[in-house]
This record gives structure tokens, sequence and C-alpha cells, in this order.
């Protein structure tokens, strides 16, 4: 178990690490997510031991590391463009860490090739390292920080400069071999996407301290304040007022998510309307109305229409649109009354409702 | 992020404090001793000839036609030998930059022969296409046409190259896209193409106009009494005339004329920088199409082949063209000195040559390493202009260096007589070479290189040994080969210090085409013939130790 207490780090007037607290469990994958700039690299570099902390202790298994150098932690760390060494071929590449254990010979040969297998690269063995593709150099890379066994394993970036279709598989097939065996790391990345594939747990660190940490679920279904929320891409953040069963906002109305029915009427609260909780709704919308606003924007992709609607003074809400075939335009007497036929989607410049499912809206709970 | 992994902290266990310093002062010295203060020399000798003041060294320079004249023709000639290399050299460029065709890396690699060769060879060459017992039946050897022809020999490869290289990389959809907008062809390449390879032009221009500025073995063999540059002039005011005070004053005159150069050429470039989009080599080249283009390639590689290749060949063929037929006459008496006043034996010379080499090549590693450590592992203005000094004895004419060691080493003590000087003057011309192919290796062995072995497991001495050494000794084994080919091919400074009795192998040559008589003028041929063996030997070397992209050259 890793354990950080209080870590704290300044180049020159410039804080770094403001104070971080974190622990990662035995066999679980944690994810450092964080804007460029935000901390995550050189935390990983302090756990590594490669950047001594101004203040603050890295515990392994209750043991204090700091004065421990890096060559000594036996902690596994693989960098953002791999740093495999040039000069050597893959299989002197991955047998390196268990030469500097002086283990026999003949061991590291049939760890290297056991690695080596593992990893999907047997035939590698012997090529040099200056010529393999993007993801081949990433897995010598894995191989080589697995092979000696490390009790931890740090993975900087990654998948940092790889086009993104290679980026979206491998962040697959590492979760895959992280997984089994169960190894316990810290993954650093930017990317959301990739950090929920790849890690069991996430924190999401801004500007030296870790705003939050969850399962992505958690961290998805609630985040704590608005910058994570946008820091995670939600975009429909409205104010609203709580009033008997409604959520009261300037442009409209909907019904009190069901986690917010004990809140006092007249308190204020921030919801988040993400576009799964939007449809586009007819004028009325039983006793509530709806949200009112026009199409700014329209797109189709995944296979479904994303409308654009812009509310009045600013909010512009992203609401999916489904494809229904067999059913055709506004004109067609078939369709239903008061919905929109969604084959054909509105146009922009149209004045649309847009209702609010209430059971998948969350509030931002500070 | 920033970098705290500083590439200073890795020598730091390696070596104490004591012998830290060292490191820096052993080359400081090395360059101080051996190129400022024979600089310092040549200054006090022109100025103070007698120990007072006098600067009638330089009024003696304007009035003298001889010495004005060669000023004047120095000048010229460089001029002209760009101009024509360039014009000759430019389709070539077009040609390895734009088409595949098989073989090209082999073409590639052929024409920069030449420009490996040492100078010697280069006139020999040409002394036995054109000279009086040459191939041909004109002799042109006391010719104009002789010295230009062999300038745009040697420098051939360098407009291939650097104007080639940048070629390759411009994408030629820009001039397609030219051509679309309704330019024809010839506008599109003056409008569009040559101000793109503007900095490559002017590159390659420079370094050709400083080669041929400089020239020096090339016209003392072929320019015979006509001809003169200032370091022949120079040469012949020391070693025929012992007019030192005039000979410094003209060398204080060549460097600033090529500091002059060197700045003005710095300028252009500074004010030109541009970006432009570079793409990969491989993606800008094609085979070519029709009979237009097979024939344009067929010409450029066919001049290449007869222009390049012939007068080598013919270097051969006279080496052992004698009057009874094809023998090998020529290669055995190289072991006498009967029919000569020489007074060593001109295969002996072979031997010098090696012993002062391998002597060389040794100073200017362990030298030129130091030097790398310091430049690439140290940080701040010193380490800059450490890298800068370094750089200058480049600038600087072999002969100016030899002229220079001949003033400076007489006091305090007599070091004249001394072989010791030549594999020194050698290896400092040697040394920026090795600086230049090790330092860039050495500053690319970035720091999560050696973190990353640190964390598998490796102690710092460990990481040291484990990483740097290797990626640093195969640099260092090719700046080993290109120091001795240097030292094999060196005439210009040797011709200073030299003795009588212990010649290098271009200094035999050199003595051997003056000496009457067929059997010398072919052992001249010989010796040529061996000499640009051995070098195309060492450089071959470094071809093969140089899988990967190690250093600038």
């Amino acid at each position: 178990m890793l354990e950080l207490r209080q870590i704290r780090l300044a180049f020159g007037n410039l804080e770094v690490l403001r104070g971080i607290d974190l622990t990662i469990e035995d066999g679980e994958v944690l994810a450092l997510l964080g804007p460029s700039g935000s901390g995550k690299s050189t935390l990983l570099r302090v756990v590594a031991g490669l950047q001594r902390p101004d203040a603050g202790t890295v515990l392994w298994n209750g043991q204090d590391l700091t004065g421990v150098p890096p060559h000594r932690r036996n902690f596994g760390l693989m960098f953002q463009d791999y740093a495999l060494f040039p000069h050597r071929s893959v299989g002197e590449n991955v047998a390196f860490g268990l030469r500097m254990r002086r283990m026999d010979r003949r061991e590291i040969e049939r760890r290297v090739r056991e690695v080596l297998e593992w990893v999907g690269l047997s035939e590698f063995q012997h090529r040099p390292v200056t010529n393999l593709s993007g993801g081949e150099q990433q897995r010598v890379a894995l191989a080589r920080s697995l092979a000696p066994e490390p009790q931890f394993l740090m993975l900087d970036e990654p998948l940092g400069s790889l086009d993104r279709v290679l980026r979206e598989r491998l962040a697959l097939e590492l979760r895959g071999l992280l997984s089994d065996p169960a190894i316990t790391g810290l993954y650093v990345t930017h990317d959301q996407e990739e950090a929920f594939t790849v890690a069991d747990r996430v924190a999401i660190m801004n500007e030296g301290r870790i705003v939050q940490a969850g399962s992505p679920a958690d961290l998805w279904l609630r985040p704590e304040s608005e910058w994570v929320a946008r820091f995670l891409g939600m975009r429909g953040l409205v104010e609203a007022e709580v009033s008997e069963g409604r959520a009261l906002t300037p442009w409209g109305e909907f019904p009190l998510p069901p986690g917010l029915q004990n809140r006092p009427a007249g308190s204020r609260v921030t919801l988040i309307l993400r576009p799964e909780a939007l449809f586009l709704a007819g004028s009325a919308e039983g006793p509530f109305s709806p949200l009112a606003g026009r199409v700014s924007a329209l797109t189709f992709r995944d296979g479904h229409y994303r409308v654009m609607v812009q509310l009045e003074r600013g909010l512009t809400l992203e609401v999916p649109v489904e494809l229904q075939p067999g059913r055709r335009g506004p004109s067609d007497p078939q369709a239903g009354e008061g919905a929109w036929p969604t084959s054909a989607p509105p146009q922009i410049g149209d004045s649309v409702r847009v209702g609010v499912r209430p059971e998948l809206v969350t509030a931002l709970e500070p | 992020m920033p970098e705290t992994g500083g590439r200073g902290r890795f020598l730091r266990p390696l070596l104490g404090p004591l012998l830290r310093p060292l490191l820096f002062l052993i080359p400081a010295g090395f360059l101080g001793l051996l190129f400022l203060y024979p600089l310092g020399s040549i200054l006090a000798v022109s100025l103070f000839p007698g120990g007072d003041f006098d600067y009638a060294a330089f009024a003696d320079i304007l009035q003298r036609p001889a010495l004005r004249g060669a000023a004047w023709f120095t000048l010229w000639q460089a001029v002209l030998s760009t101009l024509l290399t360039l014009a000759a050299a430019m389709p070539a460029a077009y040609v390895f930059a734009r088409y595949d065709f098989p073989g090209k890396s082999l073409a590639r690699a052929a024409i920069t022969v030449p420009f490996v060769l040492p100078t010697v060879v280069v006139g020999s060459a040409f002394l036995a296409l054109l000279g009086p017992s040459g191939a041909l039946p004109v002799d042109l050897s006391r010719s104009i046409w002789a010295i230009l022809a062999a300038h745009v020999f040697y420098n051939y490869a360098v407009v291939v190259r650097t104007v080639g290289g940048l070629w390759a990389h411009l994408d030629p959809r820009v001039e397609e896209a030219a051509r679309v907008l309704g330019a024809g062809r010839l506008r599109t390449f003056w409008e569009v193409t040559l101000p793109r390879l503007r900095p490559a032009i002017a590159a390659a221009g420079a370094i050709v106009f400083l080669f041929t500025f400089t020239s020096f073995g090339v016209i003392i063999i072929l320019g015979g009494l006509r001809y003169a540059t200032i370091e022949v002039e120079i040469y012949r005011q020391t070693v025929s005339y012992l007019n030192l005070s005039v000979a410094a004053a003209l060398a204080v005159l060549q460097l600033a004329a090529v500091s002059l150069i060197l700045l003005l050429y710095a300028r252009y470039q500074e004010r030109g920088i541009r970006q432009q989009q570079l793409r990969p080599a491989e993606e800008n080249s094609r085979r070519p199409r029709g009979p237009l283009e097979w024939g344009f390639l067929a010409a450029n590689l066919g001049f290449a082949a007869v222009f390049l290749g012939g007068p080598l060949l013919i270097l051969i063929e006279r080496s052992v063209n004698t009057a009874e037929g094809y023998a090998l006459t020529y290669y055995r008496s190289l072991g006498e000195t009967g029919g000569t006043t020489l007074f060593a034996p001109p295969g002996e010379a072979l031997r010098n040559s090696l012993l002062f080499g391998v002597t060389a090549m040794l100073i200017a590693v362990v030298i030129g390493v130091m030097a790398a450590v310091v430049v690439s592992y140290g940080r701040g203005p010193m380490a800059r202009g450490f890298d800068m000094l370094l750089m200058l004895p480049l600038g600087t004419s072999a002969v100016t260096i030899g002229f220079g060691f001949l003033v400076a080493f007489d006091y305090p003590v007599d070091l004249r007589t001394s072989p010791v000087l030549i594999p020194l003057a050698h290896s400092l011309v040697a040394v920026p070479f090795v600086v230049r192919i090790t330092a860039p290796v050495m500053r690319s062995i970035r720091a999560p290189l050696r973190e990353s072995a640190a964390m598998l497991g490796a102690p710092p001495a460990r990481v040291w040994r484990e990483i740097d050494l290797p990626l640093i000794t195969r640099s260092a084994l090719v700046g080993a080969a290109f120091a001795l080919a240097i030292s094999l091919g060196e005439f210009g400074a040797t011709a200073f210090i030299v003795r009588p009795d212990t010649p290098t192998l271009p200094i035999a040559i050199f003595r051997l085409l003056g000496q009457p008589g067929s059997l010398n003028f072919g052992r001249a041929m010989a010796m040529s013939t061996v000499l640009m063996v051995v070098t195309a030997g060492a450089i071959l070397l470094v071809e093969r130790l140089r899988v990967g992209n190690t250093g600038e050259f």
C-alpha cells in the first residue's frame, strides 16, 4: 500500500505540489488525471524518488521511503516516450532490470522470454528497439518495467504520443495486462477516457492539489465542484431554485430530482443537465413548462442527432435526438401529437422546448 | 514540467572535485597553447617584426604587385569556383532529392568520395589527367582551368548533399500549386523553388567559398609559378624568401577576410530565417517517368561518374603505366631514394604518416571527448563560450595553423625541429570534428533514459557505465576514424613544420612531383593511390560505424 502524506514541493516561487494526501491500496491502479501543469508528473517523480519533496512523506507499507534512492525502491516506471535504451535489443532492454538484481543468467533468459510472451512480443527478442512501431515500443517498455516484478508500477502518460485510434485500443489492452495479475500502480494522464478505462480509481489534480478522487462512475455522477464537472466535459450546469417538487430556472421548470426532495423550499442548487437527461419536448409536459430555447447547431454522430439548444443569455444544452426509422417529418399525420418526429430533426433557428428526466439529473455536491 | 534530473549531476559521483576541473583545463590549455598562442605570435611577427611596432609588412603587401595579385587571384578564383560548383551540382542535387532509382544510396556515397580525399591526391589526380605526362593530349596543368576543375571536383558533394538535403524535404506540392496557378516550369523554379532553397544554397556556397578561398594543396600542385593564392604566398614568403613578417601580415589579412566572410554569412542566415514546412524525404521522391526524366537522371549520373570517377581512375592507371607497359615498378621503387634528391625513401613516409596519424588520433579523441563532455554536460555561458572557442580552428586555414606553429614554437625551447609538432598540429585540426561528432550524442542522452535505468535498479555509476559509455563509445570511434583520415591527408600545416627526414605521405607526394623524371612522377601517382585507398578505407569504416543517426556530419 502506498501512502502520500502532505507532499509539498515548490520550484522557486512556483508551488507545484500543495499538500498532497493520497492512498493506493494493494492491487489497485489509481489514475492521476489533470490538465498539463497540474503537477501530476511531478508527483509521480516524487513517488519514484527522482524528485525530493520539500515536505511530506512517501510511505510504502508503512515504511518511510524518504532518503531511499530510486534504484533501491523496487518501483517500476514507464516514461511517456518509453525511454528505451537505443543501443540494446528488445530482449536486452527487458533484461536490464534483472541484470541489475544480479539474477542468474539462465533465470534472466527464462524471465525475459516469459515477459515478452505475456506482452505478445516473443518474436521480437533479438530485434533492435529503434525500428519498432509505437505500440510495440510501448509493450517493450511495459515488459521492461514489469520484468523485475516491481512492487509498484508507475506509468507517465504512456499513451500520450500515440494517435487516437491506437490509444483507445492500447488503453483497453493495458487494462487487461494490469489486472491479471493485479498490479498496484499509479497512472498519470491528462486524458479522461484513458483514465476511466485503465484505472480502478481516479484522482483529479489541479494546481498542485487533488480536487476529487473516486471511482470513474462516482466522479461522473457526483462531481464535487464546478471545475471538476467542467473538466470532465459537462456543459449543462444550471442554477435552480427548489420549490415544492420543482426545480425553477429562468428558462422554465422541471420535476425536482429524487435525491433533492428533502431540500427546503427556496434553497438554491447547481444541477447538471447531461445530454442523457434531456429530450426535445412538446409545448407542455404535464404540469411543467419545459425549458425554452432556440436550436443553434445540429450535428449527427454515432447514430443520433446532437441538437445544441441555446437558452436565453448564454447557456447551451446538448440534447440527443434518436433516429427512429419509419416516422417521417412533421407533416406526417402519423406522428404523435405534440412530439417531434425525430427522424427529421428541428432546423437551426427553430424554437424548441427541452424536457428533463429528473431521475438522471444530479446536483453538484460541494 | 521542469527538468530536474540535471545532466551535470551524473558526473559528480564519477569524478572527484580534483579531477573535474581537469576536464575543462586540459582541452582549454590545449587550445590556448596550440591555437591562441600561435595566432598571437603571428600577430606579433606581423606588427612587431624586430621587436618594435612596424607596419611595413602590410605596406609591402599593398605595394608589391605580386602580393596584390595573389590577394586578387584568391578572391576571383574562389568566386568563380563557387559559382561553377553550384552550377555543376545543382541538377544532381535535384536528381538525388526528387528521384528514386536503383543504387541511389551507393551513388550518394560514391559522389562523396572526392570530398574526403586529401588535397594532394586531388592535385595528383588532375595532374595525371591534365599534366605534361597526363592522359589528355593537352597540358592544362599550369592553367586556371585545372584549378577550377579540381575545385569543382572537390566540392561537388558539398552542394549535392547540402542543397539536395534540404530539397529532399521540401514538399513538391508547393511547386504543383504554382503550376496550377499558371506559372511555367522556369518561372516556378525561379520564384518558388529557388527562394525556398536559398538557405541551403547560401550554406553550401559559403562552405565552398571558404574551402577554395583557403585552397593550398591544389593550387601549389596545379598552379605552377603563375597562380598563387594568399595561402601559397604565405608558404613561399616563409620557405623561399624567409620573409616571416610579410608572411605573417598575409596570414593576418587572410584571417580577417575569413572572419569577415563568416560574419557576413551568419548575418545573412540570421536575417533570412524562415520557417519552412519540411516533409519526410521518402514522401517527396519518386521514380523518374518518361524518357525525358530518365534521360536527365542518366545525364547527371553520367557526368558525376566521368567527372568524379575519371581523374581517380586515371590516377590509378598512371601509377601502373610504366615505360615497359603496365607493371608495379613504381610501387616497388617506393622504398628507394634513387633518382631523387630526397633524404628519405618515399615508402618511409607511409610509416611516418601512420605513426603520426595514430598519435594525432589518440590526442584528438582524448581532448575532443573531454571537451565534448564539458560543452554537453556543462551549463551556462562558460560552456557555450568554450563551445565557440573549440570551433575556431575549423575556420582557420591549415596554412595559418602550420605557420603559427613555426613562428610560435622557437622559444623558450625550439620545437621546430621536433617531429612532435606534426601530430599536435593534426590533432588541433581534428579536435573540432571529434567534438562535433560526440557532443550531439552526449546531448541526446536524455534524462528519462538515465532515470529509467535508475528505476530498474542501477546505481549512478552503473547508469554511466551502462547508458552513457556505450553510446559515447561508438561516436568516439567515428571521431577517431575521422581524425585518422584528417591526419593522413593533412598537407597545409604539415608543409611548414615537417622535417626533411620524416616526411608524411602528402609531403612525400608533393616532393616527388617536384622531382624530374617519369619514375618520380610514377612514384607520386603510386603514393597518391596508396593514400587514396588508406583514406577511403578510414572513411568507409566511419560509414559502417554510423548505423544510426549519430553526430552532425
